[in-house]
Order: structure tokens, then C-alpha cells, then sequence
């Protein structure tokens, strides 16, 4: 993934958390780190398309996009 | 049978949407119109100032009507619906005065999404009232008004033989609050009733602001695309927007250059959570064939919806090589 265009879905999570009020941040790192009070969750770059999702070492979750990512993520945090 | 036009008139309390109804419904165009129409007090005095010709007029006692909107609104149209198809009422138009303080969208909602009367009727246009004497005060004071003039596709700036809404700065104001929508000026409560109702929320033109604007917590903008997005993009941006903005997003109406429609561009449109499938133009209205979407909302980001409407099609794009 270019870092132009994980800067824009690092952008996109943010600006989620946001319109939630989610007190979370976003840090670009091999994929995406969130870091909430309660939980840290790890975002992965499926290959060769998609998101996985782990929690701690456990994956929770694989969406094909943005979309299914963003449910998620809300459900979660 | 094709779906019947709606109109909502809203606009706060003393704002002149009675007497704009009232006059409308002298126009020979809208002779064959249905009125829904409520009061928000014991005596529906508003009922007695609607004139009733050919119309067919409807009183909602006790309440204000986006409170019972679910209740009374869609038992309301459906009754005149019914007695329109049994030929005991003949109408081809409805209109609905909302009260001055009522939030117009759990009606657009109700009027969108209500499983007896969506499919029947189609929203036509939303038109608010702003009184030019009174109209900045109200603003000020009261953000039901603001949110009025928001959601509207139309503005109809009344009692301008009070005050020069140019003057007085309000114009602007309602134009910094809604850019997308036209300014008609009500002279005694006369306005054009073509420019009114002809405009219905699938007139486009006045789709060309880019610029964010604001009013206490409404903001506007406009996000636009100079390449065409996937129908797949569109409809994940639409499913995205309705699952996660709810009620932060009051409108959203726009005209979408897709990569599978050429010359045939999109017309979305919505209302907080929920939003219309994309219909579709024979032909841009206008020279203009760039994707527009016009979003009001409360705290809504434009740069969060523009990097998410692109993200959404890298990633299409990518599936679609592969």
C-alpha cells in the first residue's frame, strides 16, 4: 500500500472515530494501529484486497473494504 | 402508476408560510392539490386561513407534526391516497405546511422511507419561509429555523415590504446557511409557483457551490470529482454516509458522473440516515459534468467524506483490475 493512500485511509479512520466521538487515535504502522482507552485494536492489509482485524494477537474480523472495516471498528470501540 | 409529487412548506412560526400557501393555492397550476396541514395549539386557525377550492385540505390536530409525523402524517396520506384511488378526492399534488416549530426531517423521512406512502409519493421540493423583518432574529435565537432553511431546496424570503433582504444582509446569511437552494422573493406572498414546484429536488443547476459555508452548527459543502466514480464507489459511499453520519447529516443531494452511465448522470439525494437509490438523467442539465454532492450538515468534515468518496473507489478500482 502507498503511503499516499494509507495516509488517506489513516484519515479516513480518523475522521470515523471523530463523527462517533470515539476518543481514539490512528497510527499508520504496517496498516493501522487504534488505540482506545479500552482496547487497542490492529488493522492488516489483506492480500491482495481487504482488512484484517486483530484484537491483542486474535483476529476478530477480515472485510473486503473500507465499509465492512468501518462497522466494525464502530461495534468494537 | 407513477408516484404522486409532495411538498413540505416549512419555515418558523410567523414566517408567512400560510399566507404563501395561501396564495399558491389560488394559482390555476395547482388547482388539483391536496393540503395537509397542522397547528400547533388547540385551535387550528391556520386551517381557517387555507383557502379551499378544488383542494382537498386536511387538519392534524394537537401537535406538532414532526413529532407525530409517523402517526398522523403517513394515516393522513394514505386516507387521501385512498379515497384519491376509490375517485372520491381528485388531486395530483400534495402539500404539506409543516408548524413554525417543527424539524422537517423526520417528515422528509416519514415522506422517503414509510413503507405505505413511500412508494406512492415522490418528494418534490422542500420550500422554507424566512420572514425578512424578523427572519436574522429568529436565526439568531432559534436553530430549529436555521435548520429550516437548511434542509430547503427552495427559500422563499417573505415580507420583503418590511425589510430589503439585500440589504439587511439576511440573503447572504440564508445563502452562506444554503447555497444549493434558490431564493425566490414573496411579494405579499406571491411567488412564482412554477419556480416553486417545477424545482423539485431533481433540478440540478444550483448544484455548483464548492465552497464550505456555515451557520451555528449547520455546515455546507460541496464535494466534487472531475472524474467519474464507479456505480460500486456510489453505492458503498451512499451505504457508508447513511450507517455512520445519521443524524449529524441533514441533507445530502447530488448529481454523479458514473463510469457505467456515461452522459447519464446520477441524482442522489437524502435525508439524515436515510438515502435515496441513485436515479437517473437522460442528460446533464447543464454544461457542468462533474460530480457534485451538496452536504448539510451538523459537524460533518468535507475533507473526511472527500477522502473517504476516494478511498472507496481506489479500493473499487482495485478489485475491478484484478
Amino acid at each position: 500500500m502507498s503511503s499516499h493512500k494509507a495516509d488517506r485511509v489513516a484519515r479516513v479512520l480518523s475522521g470515523a472515530l471523530r463523527v462517533w466521538g470515539v476518543p481514539a487515535s490512528v497510527e499508520n504502522a504496517d496498516g493501522f494501529i487504534v488505540r482506545a482507552p479500552s482496547m487497542t485494536l490492529r488493522i492488516v492489509p489483506d492480500v491482495p484486497h481487504g482488512w484484517l482485524v486483530f484484537r491483542e494477537a486474535r483476529l476478530i474480523a477480515s472485510h473486503a473494504g473500507l465499509p465492512g472495516l468501518l462497522r466494525t471498528l464502530r461495534n468494537e470501540l | 402508476m407513477s408516484a404522486l409529487p409532495v411538498s413540505v412548506i416549512t419555515g418558523f412560526l410567523g414566517s408567512g408560510k400560510t399566507t404563501l400557501l395561501s396564495r399558491l393555492l389560488r394559482d390555476p397550476a395547482l388547482a388539483r392539490t391536496a393540503v395537509i396541514v397542522n397547528e400547533f395549539g388547540e385551535v387550528g386557525l391556520d386551517h381557517l386561513l387555507v383557502e379551499s377550492s378544488d383542494e382537498e385540505v386536511v387538519l392534524l390536530e394537537g401537535g406538532c407534526l414532526c413529532c407525530k409525523v409517523r402517526g398522523d402524517l403517513v394515516r393522513t396520506a394514505g386516507h387521501l391516497l385512498a379515497r384519491r384511488a376509490r375517485g372520491d378526492a381528485a388531486f395530483d399534488r400534495i402539500v404539506i405546511e409543516t408548524t413554525g416549530l417543527a424539524d422537517p426531517a423526520p417528515i422528509l423521512q416519514a415522506l422517503m422511507t414509510d413503507r405505505e406512502i413511500a412508494e406512492a409519493l415522490r418528494l418534490e421540493s422542500v420550500i422554507a419561509t424566512v420572514d425578512c423583518a424578523a427572519g436574522g432574529a429568529t436565526l439568531d435565537a432559534h436553530p430549529e429555523s436555521v435548520k429550516q432553511a437548511a434542509l430547503a431546496d427552495r427559500i422563499v424570503l417573505t415580507k420583503t415590504d418590511l425589510a430589503d433582504p439585500a440589504a439587511s444582509g439576511l440573503a447572504e446569511r440564508v445563502r452562506r446557511i444554503n447555497p444549493s437552494a434558490p431564493q425566490l422573493i414573496a411579494r405579499h406572498g406571491v411567488v412564482d409557483a412554477g419556480r416553486l414546484f417545477d424545482s423539485s429536488v431533481h433540478e440540478h443547476r444550483d448544484l455548483h457551490q464548492s465552497h464550505a459555508h456555515g451557520e451555528g452548527d449547520v455546515n455546507t459543502f460541496c464535494l466534487r470529482r472531475s472524474t467519474p466514480l464507479h456505480a460500486v464507489t456510489l453505492g458503498l459511499f451512499l451505504q457508508v454516509v447513511a450507517e455512520h453520519c445519521g443524524a449529524k447529516l441533514l441533507r445530502l443531494k447530488g448529481l454523479v458522473d458514473v463510469v457505467e452511465s456515461p452522459g447519464r448522470p446520477a441524482v442522489v439525494h437524502g435525508v439524515q440516515h436515510v438515502l435515496h437509490p441513485p436515479e437517473w438523467l437522460d442528460a446533464w442539465p447543464d454544461g457542468d459534468r462533474t460530480t457534485r454532492i451538496v452536504v448539510i450538515s451538523q459537524g460533518l468534515d468535507a475533507g473526511w467524506l472527500q477522502d473517504l468518496l476516494e478511498a472507496l473507489d481506489e479500493e473499487v478500482k482495485a478489485c475491478s483490475i484484478s
